[in-house]
């Protein structure tokens, strides 16, 4: 009878190694998901400043976007419908 | 460790539920402090039982909220000798961008300032504005979210209704024909 050779177990610091990672990664998700909140529609007031808007003026910004697709004959190229004719 | 992390995660995905405010529930009370110099001290939802409410959470930063403030303002005057009141509840951070909004468009509602939310949040309002219709036995009875030209109508309709049922009520309890 021939005695089978158990597998080596890895070194306990190895072990205290991964245990520290797994950690690590738990915590930064909870972390991560502390930070994913609804926002009520009425807690948006800072949200609804203006500030916090991309364009400053929508109209204005839609005129501007007409006219640079006119100059450039690119009607559609952000993201708009057309084909390139700047007739719409 | 490892159970105090899985019981943070459990907190983070375990929002509370609000269980908010339905048609035909009775309209949850509550009490704020005005936002008016004319009005001393704070006001309760309950202190104004038998009357038609029209309950509306508002904002100035909320530009729907800009648009229906005069209409009720309107309707309050148009129903002035009647039992109804609005009651226009603010959830501004500030009281004073709220008085000088309500300075500024002259709006001489009955307007209450909902400092920590508490108000607005019980009654778990799903959009800016909401308005709530509550009648004479303080019960909801329409909820309106939003905001566009046409609710006016609608407003005028539901009040009428909510007075006529006040008065048929009245009218029965005191064994006579009803009228207003």
């Amino acid at each position: 009878m021939t005695a089978v050779p158990l597998p080596e177990r890895p070194p306990a610091a190895k072990i205290h190694q991964r245990r520290f990672y797994i950690l690590c990664l738990l915590l930064a998700a909870a972390l991560g998901l502390s930070g994913c909140v609804a926002v009520k529609p009425y807690q948006r007031e800072y949200l609804a400043d203006r500030i916090m808007d991309f364009s400053a003026d929508q109209s204005e910004d839609g005129i501007e976007r007409h006219w640079v697709e006119t100059r450039e004959g690119s009607s559609g190229g952000l993201g708009g419908s057309g084909g390139g004719c700047a007739c719409n | 460790m490892i159970l105090g992390m899985v019981s943070m995660l459990a907190l983070i995905w375990m929002t509370p539920s609000v269980p908010g405010v339905k048609v035909g529930q009775k309209a949850r009370d509550f009490q704020l402090e005005s936002l008016s110099a004319a009005t001393q001290g704070p006001v309760s939802l309950n202190q104004l039982n038998g009357k038609v409410i029209l309950l509306d959470f508002w904002a100035t930063w909320c530009e729907p909220c800009r648009d229906e403030l005069p209409e009720l303002d309107r309707l309050q005057k148009k129903y002035a000798r009647e039992k109804f009141v609005v009651l226009a509840v603010n959830v501004d951070n500030q009281a004073e961008t709220a008085r000088a909004f309500l300075e500024k468009y002259n709006i001489r509602l009955l307007a209450l300032w909902d400092r920590h939310k508490t108000v607005v949040s019980a009654y778990d309002v799903q959009r800016m504005p909401s308005c709530y219709l509550i009648d004479a036995n303080g019960k909801v009875r329409f909820i309106h979210y939003g905001f566009a030209e046409d609710y006016i109508k609608a407003y005028e309709n539901e009040i009428e209704l909510l007075l006529g049922e006040m008065s048929r009520d009245r009218g029965a309890a005191a064994g006579t024909p009803a009228g207003r």
